[in-house]
C-alpha cells in the first residue's frame, strides 16, 4: 500500500488536495449553517497577521508621512515666512494709517473749532539732534505766505512751540521744553498769570510755570493755558498741568512749578502752523 | 524551508498589500499575489512539493478572501499550478513574454473557475456576466507585472540556496 502511494505520490496528492478543498467549499457554501472550524482558523489567522502588519505598516507610514515625507518643508516656511511678514507689514501700515487719521481728524477738528486763528499743516521732518536744544524741524505745507518767527505751532493737545527760524516751506521750531522757550500763561480758570520757562531736561518734556509769590498756591493737576498777553501765542491753548506742587521753589520773587507738557513732541507727525488771527487788525493772542 | 519562506514571503505581502495600495490609491485585489506565487512554484519546484505549496497559497488566499467560500481559492490555485506545470514544459517560464502570457491565461482560467464553482457552492451568488468582467484588470495588471512580481520570490530563493531562476527576467 505504502509502496503504491509511494510510487503515484502526484496523482494522490493531486487528487487528495483537490478533493479537500471541494469539500470545504460546499460546506462553507452552506450560508445557513454556522460558521465551520476550518473557516474560523483561516480568518483567524490571516485577521491577526493583516491587523499586525497594518499597524506596524501604520507606524512606518506615520512616520514617513510626519517625518520622512517633509519634502518642500523648508521652501513652504519660507513662503509662509514671506506671507507672514507681509501681511504683518500690511497690518502695521493699516494701523499707521488709522493712527495717522486720527491725528489729521484731531486737527482738522481744531481747524474747524478754532475758525478765529489762521492754521497752516505742517509735518515733521526732524527732530533735534544737540542734546542741548529742543528744536525740532518742520515742512509746512505752503499755502500763502510761509512760515515766519515767532508763529506759534500747535496740535489739538495743545502748544508744541515757535517758529524761530524759516526758509522757504521749512521751520525750526523751538519747543516749550528748550530752555529759552517763554510762553505768556495763566492757571485755567483762575485767572492766575504767570510764564512758562522750558526746563531744558533731555529725558522729559518738562516745563516751569513762573508765577509771583503773592499769587496762592497752585494744586495738583492745575492745567496751563496761553495767557496770549505775549502776542505771540493765541490765547487758551493747553500748555500742561502742575504734576507737583509741593516740590514748588522760590526763584527771586516768583514761585515756580514743575508742569508736565501736554503735548510730547517725541510722538508728533503733524502740526499746524498759527500764521495770525483769521479776524483782519486783531492778534493772533487776543482771539 | 525554500517553500516555507516563499509561502511567509506572499503572508507578508498578502497584509501589506491592502494598507500599501490604499496608501498609493490604488484598487487593493488589483494585483494577484497568490496567482505569481502559484506560478513561481509551477515553473521553479517539483510537482508535488509545488502542488502542496499552491494549494496552502490558495487557503491562505481564502483567508485574505472575507466573504469568499473557504476552499475555492485553494482548489483553484490547485488546478492553476496543474496548468501553469504544464505550460512551463513548454515556455521556459523565466522569460518575460512567456510569462506574461501564462500569467494572463492562469488569471483568466481562476476568473472562470471562480464564476464556476460560486455558480455550484455559493447558494447566494447572483450569476451575473459582468462578474467575469471584474476580474479583467486584475488579469491585466498581474500578467503585465509578473515578471516583475517574481522578482521578490527570486530573492528569496537567490538568499536560501543561491539559486539564480531569474537570470534572464527583465533583459
Amino acid at each position: 500500500m505504502i509502496d503504491w502511494l509511494a510510487r503515484h505520490r502526484f496523482p494522490v496528492v493531486v487528487t487528495t488536495m483537490l478533493l479537500v478543498p471541494l469539500g470545504l467549499m460546499f460546506l462553507s457554501g452552506r450560508r445557513e449553517s454556522a460558521i465551520t472550524l476550518p473557516e474560523q482558523v483561516a480568518m483567524g489567522v490571516a485577521g491577526w497577521l493583516q491587523r499586525g502588519i497594518g499597524s506596524v505598516f501604520g507606524g512606518v507610514s506615520g512616520a514617513a508621512t510626519d517625518y520622512v515625507a517633509l519634502v518642500g518643508l523648508h521652501e513652504e516656511n519660507d513662503r509662509l515666512k514671506a506671507e507672514k511678514e507681509f501681511l504683518v507689514s500690511q497690518a502695521l501700515e493699516a494701523k499707521r494709517l488709522t493712527v495717522e487719521n486720527v491725528a489729521l481728524r484731531r486737527l482738522l477738528e481744531m481747524h474747524q473749532s478754532r475758525r478765529d486763528l489762521d492754521l497752516v499743516p505742517a509735518t515733521l521732518v526732524a527732530r533735534e539732534l544737540t542734546p542741548f536744544f529742543r528744536v525740532a524741524r518742520l515742512s509746512v505745507e505752503l499755502d500763502g505766505a510761509p512760515p515766519q518767527a515767532d508763529q506759534a505751532v500747535v496740535t489739538p493737545m495743545g502748544l508744541v512751540g515757535r517758529v524761530v527760524h524759516s526758509s522757504g516751506s521749512i521751520a525750526d521750531v523751538m519747543l516749550l521744553a528748550d530752555t529759552r522757550s517763554r510762553v505768556a500763561s495763566e492757571v485755567l480758570g483762575r485767572g492766575i498769570l504767570g510764564m512758562m520757562v522750558g526746563s531744558g531736561n533731555p529725558d522729559a518734556y518738562l516745563a516751569r510755570f513762573q508765577v509771583s509769590q503773592t499769587e496762592v498756591l497752585l494744586e495738583k493737576g492745575a492745567v496751563i493755558v496761553t495767557s496770549g498777553h505775549d502776542r505771540v501765542f493765541p490765547r487758551g491753548i493747553e500748555i500742561g498741568y502742575v504734576s507737583r506742587p509741593d516740590q514748588r521753589r522760590q526763584v527771586g520773587q516768583y514761585v515756580e512749578y514743575d508742569v508736565v507738557l501736554a503735548v510730547n513732541p517725541g510722538s508728533l507727525q503733524d502740526v499746524l502752523v498759527v500764521r495770525g488771527t483769521a479776524i483782519p487788525g486783531r492778534p493772533a493772542g487776543n482771539p | 524551508m525554500r517553500s516555507f519562506l516563499l509561502v511567509l514571503l506572499l503572508l507578508v505581502l498578502l497584509a501589506l498589500q491592502s494598507p500599501i495600495f490604499g496608501l498609493l490609491g490604488v484598487r487593493a485585489s488589483l494585483i494577484d499575489f497568490p496567482l505569481i506565487a502559484t506560478l513561481y512554484f509551477a515553473s521553479t519546484s517539483r510537482a508535488v512539493r509545488g502542488f502542496v505549496a499552491s494549494s496552502i497559497i490558495g487557503f491562505i488566499a481564502d483567508g485574505f478572501t472575507p466573504g469568499g467560500l473557504l476552499g475555492m481559492n485553494a482548489e483553484i490555485h490547485g488546478i492553476v499550478f496543474l496548468l501553469a506545470l504544464g505550460l512551463s514544459a513548454r515556455f521556459s517560464l523565466t522569460r518575460p513574454a512567456p510569462l506574461l502570457l501564462v500569467t494572463a491565461v492562469s488569471s483568466v482560467l481562476k476568473t472562470l473557475l471562480f464564476y464556476l464553482f460560486s455558480l455550484v457552492f455559493d447558494r447566494a451568488f447572483e450569476p451575473r456576466i459582468e462578474v467575469l468582467l471584474w476580474g479583467l484588470p486584475t488579469c491585466l495588471a498581474t500578467a503585465v507585472l509578473a515578471p516583475l512580481l517574481f522578482l521578490p520570490f527570486a530573492g528569496v530563493d537567490r538568499i536560501v540556496a543561491g539559486r539564480r531562476t531569474n537570470e534572464s527576467l527583465l533583459r
